[in-house]
């Protein structure tokens, strides 16, 4: 009976065994890479929906406070998507909540002409603990976005009673 | 032999990285484009107090955001004529999902499987809210049948959505 030779025997064994050693740090580098992008992603896409937010709040008119929290509600829902790409490792932790002078019917005027602001923000938990990439993210990331939106001149005039404006519609 | 083994994981991880780099910088040009495209789309059509949204100004205003970092896949106008059978399957209030677009040019024998398309529809849903999405899947390096996700062969899925309340450009 013919046996393999041991030098080759120890060549087969010294592959195997460096290939045990280069495969769990490659898998760690992939898998480290891989989650870097999709926080990116999520952060990206998290800020678009709430920089939306904000300049939905200035779709309904001066003072409409219920109208302007339901529309930048609306568009952070329907912009950040939960059902799409990020579900499964993206969790709302603080829903969307917009202040600002706008929406109690005031313009406030800067010493140089430019509105008060609204401002809203938001707050999220990114967790991969559902993803292969949980292998090195283990750990959750918290997530938080604030945009403000400057009420153009045409949203600028009284149209409610109540609002205060130096102008009038 | 061991260089073999040690190369081919190498090339499969150095394909995963750069594959994962791409569609990063592809769906982030989807994000802006899809954010540009609501300001163009949720108003202003004819006059400044028009409720008519702009969803047919969307395309030409996004194009040039998105031509360049999708890398070889089509940007598809959802209003031009090659696309007049998918838009009637899917009705005037609503978007095509990425799966509906790469369905779609697969049987049209466009890309394999159906990609390196990808959509910008602009809709108004009739109930005073317009919504802007890219959908589609663009060109990658994942071989055919590979991965448990929602892949294709040689591409992968690209579906950014924004969603508002159509208003006026007027008090």
């Amino acid at each position: 009976m013919r046996t393999r030779p041991s030098w080759r025997r120890g060549q087969r064994a010294q592959a195997a065994l460096e290939m045990a050693l280069v495969l769990p740090v490659m898998i760690v580098i992939v898998c480290g890479f891989v989650g870097m992008m999709l926080e990116l992603r999520a952060e990206n896409e998290f800020q678009t929906a709430v920089d939306l937010s904000a300049q939905a709040a200035l779709v309904p008119p001066l003072g409409d406070q219920t109208a302007s929290q339901a529309d930048s509600a609306y568009a952070f829902l329907h912009t950040l998507n939960p059902s799409g790409s990020e579900s499964g490792y993206l969790t709302v932790t603080t829903p969307i909540t917009c202040t600002g002078p706008y929406l109690e019917g005031e313009i406030d005027l800067s010493a140089r002409g430019i509105p008060a602001p609204v401002t809203c923000t938001a707050q999220a938990t990114l967790n991969f603990s559902a993803t292969p990439i949980s292998v090195f993210w283990f750990w959750s990331i918290q997530l938080s976005a604030t945009a403000d939106a400057y009420p153009p001149q045409y949203r600028q005039c009284q149209t409610t009673s109540g609002s205060t404006s130096p102008f009038q519609c | 032999m061991e260089f073999a083994l040690v190369f081919g994981v190498f090339l499969l991880a150095l394909m995963a990285i750069l594959d994962t780099w791409i569609w990063t910088i592809e769906t982030d040009a989807a994000d802006a484009s899809v954010e540009q495209g609501i300001g163009v789309a949720m108003s202003a059509q004819g006059s400044a107090t028009s409720l008519t949204p702009a969803l047919t100004d969307v395309y030409a205003n996004v194009l040039p955001l998105l031509q360049q970092p999708m890398l070889g896949t089509t940007v598809e106008n959802w209003y031009a004529s090659n696309l007049a059978a998918l838009r009637g399957e899917i009705g005037p209030n609503a978007c095509p999902t990425a799966d509906q677009v790469a369905d779609y040019f697969n049987d049209l024998h466009s890309g394999y499987d159906g990609v390196g398309h990808v959509v910008v529809c602009a809709a108004d849903d009739g109930d005073g809210h317009v919504t802007v999405a890219i959908t589609g899947y663009a060109l990658s390096m994942v071989p055919p049948g590979f991965g448990p996700f929602n892949w294709r062969g040689w591409g992968l899925p690209i579906s950014e959505t924004a969603s508002v309340n159509v208003g006026t450009y007027s008090p």
